[in-house]
């Protein structure tokens, strides 16, 4: 007698402990879900709320040109490369030749030439880019570019609706809006032609306040061939 | 994102994603990428889904129902039925050395579609009742009772004439 339980259980296979690596991966992968579902329903929320609402803020991937972020109506002061700072970005009083990680610094002019472009990136984090994100990830990590965990990243959004308890405050001559998911902070800024808006995430290890946060997105300039990366 | 949810969901990943990865090879028929994939897409709407499924069928559960959901819903697809085709299917009932391979009971549950392949290892492996198979499968009880006899059938005729069933609620793997 041959009992099937017994034949299913051998070709099942033996079980295997999963690494901390496989680990990582399944949280790094629902971690860009959960971030790319939250977008996903903010852009339907805008996008029914379009219907009788002109104007409304909505994604434009098109146009001539690189359109900037507005100004931040406060001033936020950033670091030079060879300005010193705290490792959590914000500037600090004493000098030091090198910046610390996070620290805004100018960017390399060669590498805007791409659907996002930014004036001021954090110091030492890496780069990354496609027509949908402009991601920087921290030192000594190194994983693709649609992998979101742990990085600064700016996405175009066809609309965020940001939670009802999400924090206002000023950007750009209007009103931006910042909520945090766990201890990552979101933020959504609209361009200054009132029309195109772009999603911030902030990771924690950055240490960024409000300001410093304007600094950056100041910079940033979407380009036409930017695309929307939610879904 | 939250720490708690990060680290509720890392413990169960370490403590359950071997006997998920089980499941998915026989529901995949052996078929290590796709079981993989049903794996890590269950996983990845867990984790989604975690505080509302922690409080209302329990993680272990929702990721098998999805590791199903996902198997059948791929396996409607044309171009994916046209890659599971095989050239050496045993064509005659194999003998008792083949029952005793692994890889000759895989091959018997790739002869099965997924829904019925499903209820088999729902049912004769994981222990579910016929109830439990058609909630998760989302058939009627006698669905579930002609496919998992059918599929019976046919893995009988594949592998071995007195292949027995013992289906003891709650052994799951």
């Amino acid at each position: 007698m041959t009992d099937l339980m017994d034949l299913l259980d051998s070709a099942a296979g033996r079980p295997v402990a999963p690494t901390s690596q496989t680990v990582d991966g399944d949280l790094r992968r629902g971690r860009r879900a959960q971030l790319r579902r939250r977008l996903a329903q903010g852009s339907a929320v805008v996008v029914t709320g379009a219907a009788v609402t002109v104007g409304a803020a909505v994604l434009s991937g098109g146009g001539t040109g690189p359109q900037r972020v507005g100004p931040a109506v406060g001033t936020v002061k950033t670091t030079p490369p060879t300005s010193s700072a705290a490792p959590n970005g914000k500037t600090s009083p004493t000098s030091t030749p090198t910046p610390g990680p996070g620290t805004l610094v100018p960017a390399d002019a060669e590498r805007n030439d791409r659907a996002f472009s930014a004036a001021l990136v954090p110091f030492a984090w890496q780069r990354q880019q496609s027509d949908t994100v402009l991601a920087f990830e921290p030192p000594g990590i190194d994983t693709t570019v649609n992998d979101f965990q742990d990085k600064l990243v700016v996405m175009l959004a066809a609309g965020v609706t940001p939670p009802s308890d999400a924090r206002q405050f000023q950007f750009g001559g209007g009103n931006a809006r910042s909520w945090t998911e766990g201890d990552t902070s979101i933020y959504y800024l609209v361009l200054a032609d009132g029309r195109t808006a772009v999603v911030l995430q902030v990771p924690p290890a950055l240490g960024w306040d409000d300001m410093t946060v304007a600094g950056f997105a100041k910079g940033i300039a979407v380009g036409p061939s930017a695309q929307a990366g939610v879904g | 994102m939250s720490a708690g949810r990060d680290g509720e969901f890392a413990a169960f990943v370490h403590a359950r994603r071997a006997a998920l990865v089980r499941l998915a090879t026989l529901l995949a028929a052996g078929d290590g990428h796709l079981a993989e994939d049903l794996v890590q897409t269950a996983l990845t709407r867990l984790y989604v889904a975690w505080w509302r499924v922690e409080k209302d069928q329990g993680p272990e559960a929702y990721a098998r129902r999805i590791l199903v959901n996902t198997l059948v819903d791929e396996r409607r697809r044309p171009w994916r039925r046209s890659e599971t085709s095989r050239a050496d299917l045993p064509e005659q009932p194999s003998d008792v050395v083949d029952v005793e391979n692994a890889d000759a009971v895989r091959r018997a549950l790739a002869e099965l579609g997924p829904r019925m392949r499903a209820a088999v290892v729902l049912r004769h492996w994981l222990g579910y009742d016929v109830g439990e198979c058609a909630q998760l499968l989302g058939c009627s009880e006698g669905t579930v009772k002609s496919q998992t006899a059918r599929g019976l059938d046919r893995l009988r005729g594949l592998l071995s004439d007195d292949l027995t069933t013992t289906t003891t609620s709650g052994s799951a793997p």
